[in-house]
């Protein structure tokens, strides 16, 4: 299912400005604008033809093109369910901010600033997204190696005299931030107006993570909020550019991993729609089972940590309880709890053992139990009505302006869920419902959580059901040029033993072009743009992450709120630093 | 399937709720049934959960036993490996298909009668992310991932596994697990305490 | 030689009721923990000694031998003096709570309470006051910013219920007619005051629970928001007075004024008055079945946000506590 711009439209835009380039592809539809009349055609875009919600903004760097740097833009037609890319020349290494159209823009074009060093005319505070000021370099540019720059000494700490390190051990390390340059990296964020700035984190229980939250207050109540994202900043994009696309999976998983799973599906869904590999039908209900059992265990673990914020110490013990066993089902099927690694290109890893159905139905049904104690605890107790109840209000227009997705969204009752609106794997042919909100506070995000996981049990039971009579079906298309063989393969036949050869070392080579494609994350919309130059890896990989363009929206939540409240905002938006930073 | 759309229910406090504590009295009642269950947790180091015949764990050579696949036998003829050796090939799958390579330190040689032989096969855990698919590139079903989590060491070379120590920790796994179906997991008292009682088919 | 007499006396039932309270605060915390335990699916401690039973003094040797850090730049004085201004009000209430009548062993008259003061209710209150001013040491002399919300949080909340925990006492008193907590629990023989002073009871019970700093009040440590709250830079010891002061001593102290205030303080459960049971008894049973309602209360509950505990304080337990006046007053007229 194709969600790009129609024909129709572009020969409207066409109309309008005459200049554009349309790049019609398989999987993906941009329009190249020169960079004078960009801001005109987004603005266009956006209040005529509706393509008002914000996706993604990246930059694509081709060192030998003159000029070097390529902005793209995605937008989004909630009403007709289009995307539209925008690709736009960076000009003497700038191009015009668009943080007046959308709000959203205003970190990923820090972002952009920071991995490429374009700069964004008309950007209030154009500063560094995730290094630190005083950091020389640009890391995603193509010159920038991968390894980095080695050049600061720093003798591990733990190597006494006379003992053999392991044998990958470099005394030099990459460049490290001083003292001095947090404190510039502070300042150039938030210039102190009131009575006190207040670090909150990086390293605080409320933060979820390592985020460092400056909070300038006046008295306990938060007057200005800057964040300072980056502790956990790997540089996944610029690893992904040097990896074959099976290598990637493993660390799909640690950008989120609460929901390493899902995380795994987007991304394979992506480069097998890139590659043409269709999978087996039971592959794709096994996906979708664990998708959702995945999706169950993060709320549960959002659950249980926004009541520990909030006091409510216990519930977060019987979250975990349940999760526990989502954790233990995981582990069985894929080998490994949290980072499971199970989805493969064409397919899945390994096929479900015995008595995973059992263990799974097992589960369904003891879970909405469960989940009525946690109702009767927290839905209707005066306590946490007066913490949830109208704070932290997210208009629609909210939702468009900053490109919410997820939960964040459905709360504020935009129905933005890429399951329905753009369904893989097995989601066309299960039965859900969508929760929505209707005032957008944090306790409609609660709700509809709540929601979702009862929704999430429905599907993995319908999932159950189908792969029972599924037993001995194949779950991996193996006999796809790009998918890898499995062992048994390999062992008994040659052929699949070159082919398992081949594809290691030279990676699956993708057809030229280029694609996005997203999922649904419990934390919103995971979106993967791939570009791919007919190599064995991809030539640019971009992440949309959910929880970044969520966690833009924190700032503006918290103004005039306390700090008891920057606790119940920060968690019913529920960010994981290790998506955010990727 | 066509989008069905939900509104979530917002419940209210009723004032006979309010005035005499419904709310609270509620939510401890969940907690007193909460404290006459029985205990779920299991106490490690005292008490061990068997992971999953799945499970992936430090890494192991299988060695040279006669229960080898057919690829093996093809790929022996240029080896030089002795029975109860490594059955690794030297073939660097494992390297080509692991995402941080350095993590790896595998070194072969030719004997005297022009056969390979492998020397050095070092792995660095503190790199490794365990995802496992170093065990998926092996064509000889050498390397596994057995079900040893307990991996600390006090210095950072402690963390390098070798070639002795993997085979006979493949070994050990092979006699204690070898004969396992590939089951979801094996009811044990530790995890019956958290499941209760599973209904298998 | 009598004066000299009755001080080393005295003295030695004040250490015997300190050590006591220390013994009973650490067992307390065992209590605690496996209440939590339980409450939560889990044992709770189980190593050291029989079900964990000597848990508490591998605790209190682990908080001795601790290294003690001062952090620099703070004021030495006063942060060394908050956690005894915490401590040692909350243990000198004491003096004042009787545990049970006179009563005589080998022809020596023991009085189960150090003191029988005739003003004993108006000193506990006091003290309990006394107290804030630990909380706002430890939070100003720490220099640090999570440390100064933490305290004046605190502070906030402890003078909004001290008023109402002040007007919501005078029912009782009113009833009978005295401060000394002996005499009031004697004037409780034939009904318990918690009859008509519920409203009153219900605005105690808030107030223990804001007073002693656990949820659905336990903003001072909120450790979700302010790490660990005034508490922050403390360490060793110094730092384990605090919890054991507030969570420990101040709990069981106050449970036991609330028994003595409402609940005929060690007159027999009714209907269970020819179990041989020694009066003693009786109030500890019922002072431990009330820390277990408070602990319960703890481990269900989300927390109030600091400005609505206050509002809650001002606006909705001093006019409860007023209320209950008035009602005891017509209930006195009535019925004498």
């Amino acid at each position: 299912m194709q969600l790009w711009i129609s024909q129709g439209e572009v020969e409207s835009i066409k109309g309008k400005f005459p200049d554009i380039l349309e790049e019609r592809g398989d999987n993906f539809t941009s329009i190249l604008i020169n960079k004078k009349q960009l801001i005109e055609l987004l603005t266009y875009l956006k209040e005529q033809l509706n393509y008002k919600m914000f996706i993604d903004f990246f930059c694509i760097d081709y060192p030998l093109h003159t000029p070097r740097f390529q902005g793209v833009y995605l937008l989004f037609n909630p009403e007709k369910k289009r995307r539209v890319a925008v690709k736009c020349w960076a000009e003497d290494n700038s191009l015009p901010s668009v943080i007046n159209l959308w709000k959203g823009a205003k970190w990923s074009e820090r972002e952009a600033w920071d991995m490429f060093g374009v700069r964004f005319e008309g950007h209030k505070n154009l500063v560094r997204m995730f290094l630190w000021e005083g950091y020389q370099y640009h890391p995603l540019r193509k010159d920038f190696p991968l390894e980095g720059y080695k050049d600061t000494y720093l003798p591990s700490l733990n190597l006494k005299e006379g003992e053999t390190p392991a044998h990958n051990y470099d005394p030099y390390h990459t460049p490290l931030p001083s003292m001095e340059d947090l404190e510039r990296t502070e300042k150039a964020r938030i210039k102190k107006k009131n009575q006190i700035v207040l670090n909150w984190g990086p390293l605080h229980p409320g933060t979820h993570g390592t985020i460092w939250f400056l909070f300038d207050m006046e008295g306990e109540v938060v007057q200005e909020c800057d964040i300072i994202l980056g502790q956990l900043h790997r540089g996944v994009e610029k690893i992904a550019e040097n990896i074959t696309y099976t290598q990637f999976i493993p660390y799909t998983d640690r950008m989120d991993y609460i929901s390493a799973l899902c995380s795994q599906v987007a991304y394979v869904n992506t480069v097998e729609k890139l590659l043409g590999v269709e999978p087996p039908e039971k592959a794709k209900w096994i996906r979708t089972m664990m998708c959702e059992l995945q999706r169950i265990n993060s709320h549960l673990l959002w659950l249980g940590t926004y009541a520990l914020d909030l006091g409510a110490l216990t519930i977060f013990l019987y979250t975990f309880r349940e999760r526990e066993k989502i954790m233990d089902i995981i582990e069985g099927i894929a080998g490994i709890r949290l980072n499971s690694t199970y989805i493969r290109i064409g397919g899945v890893a390994k096929d479900l053992p015995e008595g995973a159905l059992d263990v799974i139905s097992h589960f369904v049904k003891d879970f909405p139990e469960k989940l009525k104690e946690y109702e009767t605890i927290l839905t209707k107790n005066r306590v946490w009505l007066k913490r949830n109840v109208n704070l932290g209000v997210i208009t629609e227009e909210d939702v468009y302006s900053y490109g919410l997705t997820g939960v964040v969204a459905r709360a504020s009752g935009v129905p933005y869920d890429i399951r329905a609106i753009q369904p893989t794997d097995a989601y066309d042919k299960v039965d859900f419902e969508i929760p929505l909100g209707k005032v957008g506070d944090c306790y409609d995000r609660y709700l509809v959580r709540i929601e979702e996981m009862k929704q999430s049990v429905e599907i993995v039971k319908q999932c159950v059901n189908k792969l029972k009579d599924m037993k001995d079906d194949k779950y991996i298309s193996t006999e796809n040029p790009y998918v890898l063989p499995t062992l048994e393969e390999v062992f008994n036949s040659i052929e699949a033993m070159v082919k398992d050869f081949n594809l290691r070392i030279y990676g699956e080579q993708a057809p030229e072009g280029e694609i996005y494609l997203s999922g649904e994350n419990p934390r919103g919309e995971l979106g993967f743009y791939i570009n791919s130059k007919g190599e064995g890896k991809p030539y640019r990989l971009r992440i949309r992450s959910g929880a970044f363009y969520n966690l833009q929206v924190f700032t503006e939540l918290i103004k005039g709120k306390t700090v008891a409240d920057a606790v119940v905002l920060l968690g019913s938006l529920d960010p994981v630093v290790g998506e955010t930073d990727r | 399937m066509a989008v069905k759309v939900k509104y979530v229910e917002r419940p209210q406090l009723t004032n006979r709720e309010r005035i005499l504590f419904i709310d609270f009295i509620k939510g401890m009642g969940i907690t007193i049934k909460n404290f006459f269950r029985k205990t779920i947790t299991t106490a490690y180091p005292f008490e061990k959960l068997t992971p999953p015949i799945r499970f992936r764990g430090t890494h192991a050579h299988r060695v040279k036993d006669g229960k080898e696949p057919p690829s093996f036998k093809v790929l022996e003829r240029f080896m030089d490996i002795q029975e109860g050796e490594s059955r690794c090939v030297g073939c660097y799958m494992c390297q080509q298909a692991c995402p941080v390579p350095e993590l790896f330190n595998i070194q072969t040689t030719q004997t005297e009668d022009g056969k390979k032989k492998v020397i050095r096969f070092d792995m660095n855990l503190l790199n490794c992310m365990y995802c496992g698919l170093c065990t998926e590139a092996c064509p000889v079903d050498c390397l596994i991932m057995t079900d040893i989590y307990e991996t600390a060491s006090y210095h950072r070379a402690g963390t390098v596994i070798h070639m002795e120590d993997m085979t006979k920790r493949a070994v050990d796994f092979d006699t204690r697990r070898g004969n396992e179906p590939d089951r979801i997991w094996i009811d044990d008292e530790q995890r019956s305490k958290l499941w209760g009682q599973i209904k298998w088919s | 030689m009598d004066l000299l007499g009755t001080a080393i006396f005295l003295a030695i039932k004040s250490l015997i009721f300190i050590m006591g309270m220390f013994l009973g605060a650490a067992y307390l915390t065992l209590l605690e923990r496996k209440f939590a335990g339980h409450v939560q699916q889990r044992p709770g401690p189980l190593h050291v000694g029989p079900h964990g039973f000597l848990q508490p003094i591998a605790d209190a040797l682990k908080v001795l031998t601790k290294e003690d850090l001062v952090p620099d730049n703070v004021d030495k004085v006063l942060f060394y003096l908050a956690s005894l201004m915490a401590f040692v009000p909350a243990i000198m209430i004491l003096a004042v709570v009787p545990f049970g009548e006179p009563f005589t062993i080998f022809g020596i008259e023991i009085q189960p309470y150090i003191s029988d003061l005739n003003v004993g209710l108006l000193l506990a209150l006091a003290f309990g006051s006394i107290s804030i001013y630990g909380v706002i040491f430890a939070g100003w002399a720490s220099n640090s910013k999570y440390p100064m919300i933490g305290g004046l949080r605190k502070a906030a909340v402890l003078i909004g219920y001290e008023v109402a925990l002040g007007f919501a006492l005078a029912g009782p008193i009113m009833m009978a007619g005295s401060f000394s907590l002996r005499e009031i629990v004697e004037a409780q023989q034939g009904m318990w005051f918690i009859i008509p002073n519920i409203l009153a009871f219900v605005v105690v019970v808030f107030c223990v629970l804001a007073e002693t700093g656990r949820t659905p009040f336990d903003v001072q440590e909120a450790e979700a928001e302010l790490v660990g709250g005034y508490v922050t830079e403390y360490t060793g010891m110094k730092f384990g007075l605090f919890p054991l002061a507030e969570w420990y001593i101040a709990t069981f102290v106050l449970s036991a004024i609330t028994v003595i205030l409402f609940f005929g303080g060690w007159q027999p459960l009714p209907l269970l008055g020819w179990l041989p049971i020694p009066e003693f008894l009786w109030f500890f049973i019922k002072v431990f079945l009330l820390f277990m309602f408070f602990l319960w209360v703890h481990w269900t509950l989300p927390r109030y946000r600091v400005d609505q505990i206050t509002e809650m304080a001002w606006k909705v337990m001093l006019p409860l506590a007023l209320a209950n006046i008035l009602i005891v007053a017509v209930w006195i007229i009535i019925f004498g």
